[in-house]
């Protein structure tokens, strides 16, 4: 098989898991009452961050144990990147069919995004500053995650400056998709066309396939990846709930 | 009944001749029924309406709603939005278990601001007499259009009753009118619009309120009774006429004659008409609609000519298919005489949400023509622009009746309507009218399909005014001809986005000192880069020189494309709103902000190369890079633009803090190309960020394209 098409049958693969974990997101967020998924999601974390700290990993020069962090850093990024998905598609849901439960829905995934969003270039910060030896450095992946935060510290801002709530809830969505559409894209070609970026994954360095070759590391790394994709669901759930329960006395 | 919204606008500033001052008082004159020709021509007996028309601003038409009927133009006139919006979709509620005869009486039905809310908001007084939809409203001196369905109750009983404040009918009847009865104030008599006037003109000068809106409902009447002409018509119209006289001498009597800027309006046209088609006949031959309480899966609920679907239940995919089939199995000659309005189309034009779909009458060409006789020999040439109807000759030939049923008289202006709601469901769909006499009571409305509304000009004079900006009228009217949105073939939205982009060079021309102000900043900016580098003597390095280019490009682009949407105020964009799709304005703003921008780039450029030298060695590349940016600065920054604009107040820096995210990479592609031709690279080695970029336009003016509708529906 090519490379092409494999890389083809990724893409299709991984469109796919995106649009089932957005719909599957949605329906989680939506659910009411004691869940499994919650407890799931507090034993894969929980579970994932023992043995991330415990289990042997190899020896790699330069990254040495900070490798581990591998079990952090990039599960908050997957985090975010699947609950602003949900963000945007409860935007457009408001769009097609307005209505305040929508619109907060959109809103409390958007920040979720931001906590996972901090998060993860706090945890990134901190490994680059013991791998390359500098808390910042003027990387595409880094810019890129910048502007991302930027852009939902915008969004945040528009919701601030609206007084009427359907005004708000309907221009705020529309921003939410129109910067996701102009500048999300692009911040996953930019790196890969900029080529030369120092961050894992980009064209001359090694993914963290490299790291995950070792068999041990693999399952707790998607142990994490999906624990914190559920963590960052729950965190929606009860910011939502807690924001329309609000909402609900507000009008008594 | 009523029709085509607004057979005109006639509007007469009476400060207007004093010049453009903004007018303190506005009267607001709806007369039933109004139609252009009534002041284009010397042989209606209207000298009033002729002299302002003469004298101040008038249309040939104006853009109607759908249905086009008396109740909802009269509230789109005093919202300034579409039935949707407002919520009074029809003359008449939809009653599912029957029609009870009740109109949509009160104000608390209206769902948004009207005039008379922004009056009392800016602190001003209102007054209104026979308006619709006015029983219960917040107005300070109110007389309302109210009846009641009791039988045994006169029909100006429930008017004196819910005349507001307590006291005030008496009041008028005492010093302005003497004692009224039902007949004094019927439309079957003249002297109905007559005791209005009397009564608007005492408000008028004893408490001379801000706003003041008369519905005259005389004409309407006799169109209805007579057809387009006719000695009736002639008789109401005079009345009108005066009445319209009358209230102006009432404001001169008052003395606040130079400051009050009077509109004349109508809220639809008619068309003569002489077939019927009764689209419930097929429903209840189909089975789908019984003459028992609630035996019903779907029926049409008829209002003016229009006919609108109602489902029971409005998820019942398969009735609605069922309705199609019927529709669609009609014999031809028939089919002609509608077209389906689709619910999508309905959306677009604001009507009613609840249909599921509408049959709006179809010109008749290729039909008949009877020949004229009787009084109605002498009948106004058709009028190209407007619906009027009644005229047997008209290419207007049809109405849309409920079901054959007995008639009876209701409404303010008696039309005949179809009382008894569980009638028999019987008799041919399609039945020719008789004689004209007899045709004369029909309640024959033109409901114009969007898209045979030919021309658009003054629509939103009351829009306007919603937005409390009370102005006189301009002195001269524009009649732009724009076709509104309705079919997918890009050739009207060519003409529209044309337009469009006419008016903004236009403006843009106007406001010549925004722009000045625009190449002063981008000259200015230059110079200080100048004075800054050469303090180090000489010219900036060459990636310096790029970025410093680029950047003051950035921030001239967030001005000049600020002004777009900011610099118009909601009153513009409610008219724009009217005469074109959002679809056009985007496209066109979006055209205009390139061409601006690319006009800033350019000077930038010369202005650059004057003062801090030229590096460049593919100059080529560095300008088709400039054009890339042009058109992707103003993709990108005119949806922002709109939406910070919709936030209002601090718009240029929230503008900045919505925009510059988005544009970081976009510019950084944008510096990347034109470095690389500062250093006369090869060209394949932009290639990739090129092809990105123009990908990146065609994104985000398509999600620009897809959204603004959103945005511009608020």
């Amino acid at each position: 098989m090519s490379k092409a098409t494999l890389g083809i049958i990724i893409s299709l693969v991984s469109v796919v898991v995106m649009a089932g974990g957005v719909w599957g997101g949605q329906r989680l967020i939506e659910s009411r009452g004691p869940s499994v998924w919650k407890w799931l999601a507090v034993v894969l974390i929980v579970g994932s961050a023992i043995a991330g700290l415990l289990i042997p990993v190899p020896r790699l020069p330069i990254v040495n144990e900070s490798v581990r962090n591998l079990f952090f850093h990039v599960p908050m990024w997957f985090g975010m990147i699947m609950v602003m998905f949900v963000s945007i598609v409860y935007s457009m849901q408001y769009l097609r069919r307005p209505s305040a439960r929508l619109d907060i829905l959109a809103h409390e995934a958007a920040k979720t995004g931001i906590l996972l969003g901090v998060l993860g270039l706090a945890t990134g910060s901190l490994w680059a500053r013991y791998t390359w030896g500098a808390w910042w450095t003027p990387d595409p992946r880094l810019n890129a995650a910048a502007v991302a935060l930027l852009i939902y510290g915008a969004y945040l801002v528009l919701r601030g400056s609206f007084r009427d709530d359907q005004q708000r809830a309907r221009v705020s969505a529309i921003y939410n998709i129109f910067a996701f559409a102009a500048a999300i894209p692009l911040l996953f070609i930019l790196p890969r066309i900029s080529g030369n970026s120092l961050h894992p994954g980009q064209t001359g360095n090694p993914g963290f396939n490299k790291y995950d070759l070792d068999s041990t590391m693999r399952p707790v790394f998607y142990a994490a990846v999906i624990g914190w994709i559920l963590f960052s669901f729950w965190l929606t759930q009860v910011s939502s709930r807690l924001t329309l329960l609000q909402h609900q006395h507000d009008d008594q | 009944m009523k029709t085509v919204f607004a057979a005109l606008g006639l509007s007469f500033g009476l400060a207007a001749s004093a010049g453009a001052q903004p007018a303190k008082h506005v009267v607001l004159i709806s007369i039933d029924g109004f139609r252009p020709d009534f002041y284009r021509e010397a042989k209606w007996p209207t000298p009033n309406l002729q002299r302002m028309a003469a004298r101040g601003t008038s249309a040939d038409g104006v853009r109607g709603v759908f249905p086009s009927v008396t109740y909802p133009s009269h509230t789109t006139l005093v919202t300034g939005v579409a039935p949707a919006q407002h919520g009074i979709y029809y003359n008449s509620p939809f009653e599912p278990d029957g029609a009870t005869g009740r109109w949509y009486w009160e104000e608390s039905l209206i769902k948004t601001p009207t005039l008379w809310d922004a009056v009392r908001q800016a602190g001003g007084k209102t007054a209104s007499v026979s308006w619709p939809v006015t029983a219960g409203a917040p107005i300070d001196y109110n007389v309302p259009e109210v009846w009641s369905l009791d039988k045994a109750l006169d029909r100006l009983t429930p008017v004196r009753q819910q005349t507001t404040p307590k006291g005030l009918f008496e009041e008028i009847e005492q010093r302005a009118t003497g004692p009224l009865t039902a007949r004094d104030m019927s439309s079957d008599y003249v002297s109905g619009d007559e005791n209005g006037s009397r009564i608007a003109a005492y408000l008028l000068e004893t408490y001379k309120p801000t706003l003041l809106t008369l519905h005259v409902f005389g004409v309407d009447h006799a169109e209805h009774q007579d057809g387009r002409d006719g000695e009736h018509v002639r008789r109401a119209l005079a009345t009108a006429d005066w009445v319209v006289g009358n209230l102006v001498e009432a404001l001169a009597k008052a003395g606040i004659d130079k400051e009050t800027a009077v509109i004349v309006t109508g809220d639809h046209g008619f068309v003569d008409i002489t077939t019927t088609l009764a689209p419930n006949v097929w429903l209840a031959q189909a089975g789908l609609y019984g003459a028992e309480k609630g035996a019903w899966k779907a029926q049409f609920h008829t209002s003016g000519a229009a006919a609108f679907l109602m489902l029971k239940d409005a998820k019942d995919k398969k009735t609605l298919a069922d309705v199609r089939r019927l529709l669609a199995a009609a014999p031809a000659e028939q089919q002609k005489l509608f077209r389906v309005v689709e619910r999508a189309e309905l959306d677009r034009i604001g009507a009613d949400p609840h249909a599921a779909l509408a049959l709006a009458p179809v010109l008749g060409r290729g039909h008949e023509r009877r020949p004229r006789r009787g009084p109605h020999a002498a009948r106004p040439r058709r009028h190209p622009r407007l619906f009027p109807r009644q005229r047997p000759d008209s290419d207007w030939v049809y109405w849309l009746r409920p079901r054959l049923c007995r008639r009876q008289s209701a409404g303010p202006d008696g039309p005949a309507r179809c009382g008894s709601h569980y009638g028999p469901v019987a008799g041919p769909a399609v039945q020719p009218l008789p004689e004209p006499a007899a045709r004369a009571s029909g309640a024959v409305t033109a409901a114009a399909p969007p898209h045979h509304w030919p021309c658009a000009a003054r629509g939103p004079r009351a829009a306007q005014l919603r937005w409390g900006q009370i102005a006189v009228p301009p002195r001269r009217a524009r009649v732009v001809s724009l076709r509104p949105e309705t079919n997918l073939l890009p050739v009207p939205l060519l003409r529209e986005i044309s337009t469009l982009l006419a008016k903004d060079f236009r403006l843009e021309w106007r406001q010549r000192a925004a722009l000045g102000g625009l190449l002063l900043y981008v000259g200015s900016t230059v110079f200080v880069c100048f004075l800054s580098f050469s303090l180090r003597g000489g010219q900036p390095p060459a990636p310096a020189w790029n970025a410093l280019f680029w950047v003051i490009l950035l921030f001239a682009a967030i001005n000049a494309v600020a002004k777009g949407f900011m610099q118009e105020s909601p009153g513009q964009r409610l008219y724009y709103y009217t005469l074109v799709g959002p679809q056009a304005i985007i496209l066109a703003k979006m055209l205009y902000n390139a061409l601006l921008l690319l006009g800033v780039g350019l000077l930038a450029l010369f202005l650059y190369t004057i003062f801090l030298g030229n590096p460049i060695q593919d100059l080529a590349l560095f300008v088709a890079n400039l054009v890339l940016g042009a058109l992707g600065f103003a993709t990108t920054l005119t949806l922002v633009s709109g939406i910070a604009a919709k936030a209002g107040g601090n718009g240029a820096t929230l503008m900045a803090v919505l925009g510059f995210p988005v544009m970081i990479p976009m510019l950084l592609l944008l510096i990347k190309v034109s470095k690389n031709a500062l250093d006369g690279l090869d060209r394949g080695v932009s290639q990739q960020a090129i092809i990105t970029l123009l990908a990146l336009n065609v994104i985000v003016a398509a999600v620009s394209y897809l959204l603004f509708p959103f945005l511009w529906r608020g």
